[in-house]
């Protein structure tokens, strides 16, 4: 069927004498009809038997954006640089047995962070070749989510056994070993540390939000008290706090400061915890913002007062802080650049292979001519990663954040200052 | 298309596309494994409250959904006997070619006449929106591909009763 389909496309580009989009190579790019301009988006892994994109179920970027590591949902973990907005995959990590469900990069080490539904993690160092270590994180259910620690000696890994498995590099072992923080009713779904690495918050589908101390004998400096007297830092893994929600919490993100804990739930809204120092958290202080949308899967701080969220909707939205409340930006894809063909000004011949083609690959007939395949964001498919790197920072604001969807697609977004985004709002978007 | 099917319509549509956002979850109960969780039905917390969407007693719609997965039950309109066998039968005849359709359940749920069972390897493979215009295609096609078979009964054994007794005219 694809190289029928092919044969066709290429039947009617000889007909139609316009330029036609070849499909080929490892990573092709798409350009928008209008003729010349930076690419829409970039396909970062075709399949081999059937040519088609590969979904991408997790991916991470390194310090200065040159580099991208991403799973196209299986047990690989591929690393590609960016050459001119060409992606050319260099390594393929396959120490894994089943799906890779998380990756990260430690932006300062240069250490790349995989777990899978296989019950591991490794961690990778470059030198020639990316070398795996196996982590011990002693769980017996699938890990979903892991993320390094901001100083990037410790990393947390969260899994479906109902816990979250904080690591460290013990040095007399020569290894990683972890020590299970318990407390969930149900798979955890996400992790994010505090700014002070020595506390991290996770959420999980029991719909509950929880922050749990973290401070580690031998790598971390002699905590401080800075969720006031009442929380101790002596035992690994205590409770700070529990904040309750409707719905599974699918990605949370600490602001740059940490003063702000946002988390995306699947009832279609975003919650802002605010975390100040000197006192625990509490369910008074989370403000709720209803989305104009389905949920969101990922989450990322932009600036202080900026968060970007991609889901399902498959349009990156902002979420912006006004005069202390927050409230839903702009969508980044305001869905006028993908075009559609004009059928118009082609000849009948092009126009008779073009329904053909239409109907048999895509499923569109005569009688529901506006039911379209191709949709009108760029994403064709939900977003499964969001990512922003140290180098396009300017003064504490990303001006650029890239996203890749179960599309297998990637595309890089530019992002409009805060007035621009906080344009067009409405009063009153709030629960 | 008959226009007094449409808000029904329009109504599951929104339901379905709403209920879609499916994503890949590890199975917590046994290591290693990845289920539909909608039909393991262990953990309580991960399925979500079914949703049953009725244009009348006789014709009925129930969307079951989960983390990973969504299962559509339908349950087709069968005015009388013989339309209850055509159904039964035309029924049987694709869930024993399930595979094909890929996001066909073998057996329907008790209570309704055909089941599909969607999950998120499916939303991942296949346009969302493409999905849930098959699924209205389908259940607006299967009521006029009943009242046409049972035309078409009718009509045949008309036919067949005129045959037989044409041998004892004179």
């Amino acid at each position: 069927p694809s190289s029928w389909t092919m044969s066709v496309s290429a039947a009617r580009a000889m007909f139609e004498g316009g330029s036609a989009s070849p499909g080929g190579g490892s990573a092709g790019g798409a350009r928008s009809k209008s003729g010349d301009g930076p690419a829409l988006y970039s396909v970062l892994k075709l399949d081999d038997t059937t040519k088609r994109p590969m979904p991408i179920s997790c991916f991470a970027m390194n310090q200065d954006g040159s580099m991208v590591a991403f799973s196209p949902n299986n047990n690989e973990v591929h690393i590609a640089e960016v050459k001119e907005g060409a992606f050319n995959v260099l390594h393929v990590l396959s120490e894994h047995d089943q799906k890779v469900t998380f990756v990260d990069w430690a932006p300062k080490t240069n250490r790349i962070l995989t777990c899978s539904e296989d019950r591991n993690a490794y961690v990778w160092d470059f030198s020639d070749t990316w070398k795996p270590t196996l982590v011990l994180l002693r769980i017996n259910r699938a890990a979903t989510y892991a993320k390094w620690s901001n100083n990037e000696t410790k990393f947390a890994v969260a899994s479906g056994q109902k816990c979250v498995a904080i690591c460290y590099y013990e040095e007399e072992s020569n290894w990683w070993v972890s020590k299970l923080v318990e407390g969930f009713e149900s798979t955890v779904l996400t992790v994010s540390w505090h700014a002070s690495d020595i506390a991290f918050a996770a959420g999980s589908s029991d719909g509950t939000v929880r922050l749990f101390t973290a401070a580690v004998k031998g790598v971390d400096s002699k905590p401080s008290q800075i969720f006031g007297p009442d929380v101790s830092f002596k035992k690994m893994g205590t409770e700070i706090c529990v904040i309750q929600t409707n719905a599974w919490v699918q990605d949370m993100a600490f602001s740059p400061s940490s003063e702000v804990l946002a988390y995306a739930t699947h009832d279609s809204s975003v919650h802002f915890l605010s975390v100040p120092s000197g006192a625990a958290p509490s369910q008074e202080g989370v403000q709720s913002v209803r989305c104009s949308g389905l949920p969101h899967r990922r989450v990322l701080f932009l600036a202080e007062d900026t968060l970007v969220a991609g889901g399902h909707d498959n349009n990156p939205t902002l979420y912006c802080l006004r005069g202390g409340k927050w409230a839903e930006g702009k969508k980044l894809d305001s869905g006028t650049s993908v075009k559609k063909e004009s059928s118009a000004s082609s000849s009948a011949r092009s126009a008779a292979f073009k329904k053909f083609e239409m109907s048999s690959s895509q499923g569109i007939d005569d009688k529901n001519p506006e039911a379209d395949a191709v949709l009108t964001t760029v994403h064709q498919n939900a977003i499964s990663g969001l990512g922003t790197c140290a180098a396009w920072k300017e003064g504490g604001r990303s001006s650029k954040v890239v996203s890749v969807g179960l599309d297998g697609r990637l595309c890089s977004w530019p992002v409009p200052s805060l007035e621009e985004a906080m344009a067009g709002l409405s009063i009153g978007a709030q629960v | 298309m008959s226009t007094s099917q449409q808000p029904y319509l329009q109504c599951v549509r929104s339901t379905l596309t709403a209920a879609l956002c499916l994503q890949n979850f590890g199975c917590q109960e046994v290591e290693r494994h990845n289920k539909p969780e909608v039909e393991v039905g262990k953990s309580k917390e991960v399925i979500l409250n079914p949703v049953v969407i009725s244009r009348n007693e006789n014709e009925k719609v129930m969307i079951e959904p989960s983390v990973n997965s969504l299962r559509f039950s339908i349950k087709i309109k069968q005015a009388d006997e013989l339309e209850e066998v055509l159904v039964a039968k035309f029924m049987r005849f694709l869930m024993q070619r399930a595979e094909h359709f890929m996001v066909l359940r073998r057996k329907a749920v008790p209570g309704y006449d055909l089941s599909f069972l969607i999950t998120n390897v499916h939303t991942e493979t296949m346009f969302k929106n493409k999905v849930v215009d098959f699924v209205i295609q389908f259940m607006e096609d299967i009521d006029k591909e009943v009242s046409a078979m049972k035309l078409g009964v009718n009509s045949r054994g008309r036919v067949v009763a005129a045959k037989f007794l044409e041998q004892f005219t004179y």
